[in-house]
């Protein structure tokens, strides 16, 4: 062990020596995520919101409904309402929407409510504003995720909605406790029987959500978003939004650079020399191994800190600490498998950069997962990063706990020392064939 | 204390190390004499345990390598033919990462860390990074890495390469002073001059194989008193050979277009030249070497040990 922690030291003291490689890794995660959220408002950045125009033309109980769903506390982080007067449609849209500086008009016709009961095909419009670029788009996937809803609750309430338009039809509107009642009850049955299958997707915001929120739908098969805790409403800033993304990536970057370290040491011919000691193969990779570990360690450490000064309280400790490790461990074995095949430190090199750039980019680092196609999104649980990216973001952005990340420890750790145990054998045989001295 | 015997290996088709045998006492330091490619630092790397051979036995004090290599390797200082040292880190650092890999810990790694630089002559620049030394202080410090465990025995291939004759003279004292510890020294050079004063049995390396091996004194009686002639000029190497044909006593080493090497019999050089400029051969000049290293090298190999 002596020997093991002598050989972190040295490697440490290299780093220390010679940090501006470091340093400069280092930056790249912040002045990414720094420059973006500048870009896009500021260093306290916030997501942007949607501005919508509500024409509620119908005026009925769906109108209500569809006015309160933007009203939710969830939906005012990402929305902002307005509804129309009779005076205001007067201006017409493209007046309102230059004049309002909104991003879209939702219209609801007159006739919603009774098509909705009546189960007859009804048609929301979306008017879109050509001045702006993104938000329209978040409007409109909105807009529709809500006319599903709608469609689907014409549907499976077929029964109680009838009721209630029988009720709606009486004349003098008169309706007894007792049939109030009944109709409340199949309307709560036929939503409890349902709700597995169709509310975790149509019911929450989470479609929009996906840039803080992506784990919540991400191909885990996790259950969606759960309540923020209280004291926790803060916006999440877009510094915060990226950090984790690339931060992580930059750690895997790192890890690459510290096990190229032992193919760098072949040619300044320290290796040989090494191996010329009383060392065998295995300790001198797993010596290499700890020194990745104990600066990419380092590395998380130092980012937390500028993490935490942006970061809500509350973060769960166990699960960042946990994770961490693991995050650690998997990046270790990445970086052991990946220079354990190269030929050399070139080869190592150009291998290293293409296969993290891939994981960060099907991972969701560098772009939020709900904007990949979907054929790279199904890649996303094969990329480390992924479960790094979705683990940090799980405990730093939706404040969930040590059980939340589970899956993600489990399969970082894992993998970490699977790649380990399976490249160090082709170290051995590199080292013990001379390949390398 | 370090025995060889028959080491064979081969990288594919070629030969580097032919069956080579020999022994080293404490004590002694024992030159493996050779010019590049002839198989000393191939003879080397199996004896530091970084190559396995394909035959043959070495021992360390009758504890065969290839059965404890780490117990036989920690009695073991490697000092390599490149400067394989950490240029970011001190001197100090170096010595004493090094000696740590060794088993040293504590105060003995201080004492020990304080020691081989003081052996050479680094202690006053131990803290300054290594990359601020000059090319001889970099030799002098990859000697002190090899020696900082106070091995048993100490492997140097080739430690004088490219530095001025200052540092090789201080580099040379050093190893003598480690033979003179108790150390049992194998040294690796194709410098005539270092083998000549610095160690006690040569073996003449070439082509893999040890060509003869002895005492300074031994090696140069082989040769006898001949001298060995060489012509440097305008000709062609069957011509001078033709030159040469018939003339009493000569012995043929080498040639080449342009230089042909020569022993001279009991004739002497002297006596000889007269006849060999009578016969038409076009010489630029003369070159006559007494009994040496590089004359026997010349007469066993045919050719010289800077070729």
């Amino acid at each position: 062990m002596r020997v093991l922690l002598a050989m972190v030291e040295k490697d440490l003291l290299r780093r220390l020596r010679s940090p501006l490689p470091t340093i400069l890794l280092l930056l790249f995660p912040l002045i990414f995520s720094g420059l973006i959220a500048l870009t896009f408002g500021g260093a306290e950045a916030k997501v942007p919101k949607v501005h919508l125009l509500l024409d509620d033309r119908d005026g009925g109980l769906v109108g209500r409904l569809v006015g309160a769903a933007f009203s939710r506390e969830e939906a005012q982080t990402y929305f902002e309402v307005k509804t129309l007067t009779a005076e205001d449609r007067k201006a017409g849209d493209a007046a309102l929407l230059e004049r309002e500086g909104a991003t879209a008009v939702l219209r609801l016709p007159a006739s919603l409510t009774d098509d909705v009961l009546a189960g007859r095909p009804a048609h929301l419009e979306l008017v879109k504003s050509p001045a702006q670029s993104i938000l329209p788009d978040v409007a409109e996937q909105v807009t529709s995720v809500l006319a599903e809803v709608l469609s689907s609750s014409s549907r499976l309430l077929r029964g109680p909605l009838d009721q209630m338009r029988n009720t709606q039809a009486t004349p003098g509107g008169g309706v007894s406790d007792p049939r109030v009642a009944e109709i409340a009850v199949q309307v709560n049955g036929v939503v409890t029987r349902a709700r597995p299958y169709l509310l975790p997707p149509v019911v929450t915001l989470d479609t929009l959500d996906t840039a803080t929120r992506s784990g919540a739908k991400g191909p885990q098969g996790q259950k969606g978003p759960q309540p923020k805790p209280a004291g926790s409403s803060s916006t999440p800033s877009l510094f915060l939004l990226f950090l984790p993304g690339i931060a992580v990536y930059t750690l895997f970057n790192l890890a690459d650079q510290m096990m190229r370290d032992l193919l760098i040491e072949a040619r300044l011919k320290t290796l040989r020399r090494q191996l010329a000691g009383p060392l065998t193969a295995g300790r001198v990779l797993a010596g290499k191994a700890l020194s990745t570990a104990a600066v990419a360690t380092l590395a998380l450490l130092a980012l937390t800190a500028v993490g935490a000064a942006v970061a809500p309280r509350g973060v769960s400790l166990a699960g960042y600490l946990l994770l961490s490790f693991a995050l650690v461990a998997a990046a270790t074995g990445y970086a052991s498998a990946v220079f354990g095949v190269a030929r050399n430190e070139r080869q190592g090199a150009t291998l290293a950069n293409l296969v993290s750039l891939l994981m960060a980019f099907t991972g969701g680092s560098f772009i939020p997962l709900n904007s990949l196609p979907a054929a790279l999104r199904a890649l996303s649980p094969f990329s480390l990063l992924y479960w790094a990216t979705q683990g940090y973001q799980k405990l730093v952005t939706e404040q969930l706990g040590l059980q939340a990340v589970l899956p993600n420890i489990a399969i970082l750790a894992g993998a970490g020392f699977l790649l380990l145990a399976l490249s160090a054998p082709l170290w051995q045989r590199r080292l013990l064939q001379g390949e390398l001295t | 204390m370090i025995r060889v015997e028959a080491l064979r290996k081969k990288f594919g088709d070629k030969t580097a190390v032919d069956g080579i045998s020999f022994a080293v006492e404490a004590r002694e330091i024992y030159g493996l004499l050779g010019p590049n490619g002839a198989g000393k630092t191939t003879t080397l790397s199996m004896l530091s345990g970084l190559l396995a051979p394909d035959s043959g036995r070495i021992t360390f004090d009758g504890v065969d390598l290839a059965r404890d290599p780490i117990g036989c390797k920690r009695q073991l200082g490697v000092v390599p033919q490149e400067v394989a040292v950490y240029e970011e880190l001190s001197a100090l650092e170096n010595v004493r990462f090094w000696g740590s890999l060794y088993g040293l810990s504590g105060k003995a790694l201080a004492a020990a860390a304080g020691e081989a630089l003081a052996r050479v002559e680094l202690t006053g620049r131990a803290r300054d990074p290594v990359k601020t030394y000059s090319g001889g202080m970099k030799r002098r410090l990859n000697l002190a890495l090899g020696l900082v465990h106070s091995p048993r025995a100490v492997l140097l291939d080739e430690v004088t390469v490219g530095i001025d004759p200052q540092a090789r003279a201080s580099i040379l004292d050093v190893v003598r002073a480690v033979a003179d510890s108790g150390t049992a020294v194998i040294y690796t050079t194709h410098y005539l001059e270092e083998a000549e004063r610095l160690c006690d049995r040569i073996g003449i390396v070439d082509h893999g194989s040890i060509l003869a091996e002895g005492t300074l004194d031994a090696l140069k009686a082989q040769l006898g008193e001949e001298e060995v002639v060489t012509l440097h000029g305008r000709f062609e190497a069957d011509a001078a050979r033709a030159a040469l044909a018939g003339l009493p006593g000569v012995r043929v080493l080498s040639a080449e277009p342009g230089r042909i090497a020569f022993t001279a019999g009991e004739a002497g050089a002297a006596g000889l030249l007269g006849d060999i400029y009578s016969r038409g051969l076009a010489i630029d000049r003369v070159a006559i070497e007494p009994p040496s290293l590089n004359a026997l090298f010349l007469r066993l190999t045919g050719r010289e040990l800077r070729d």
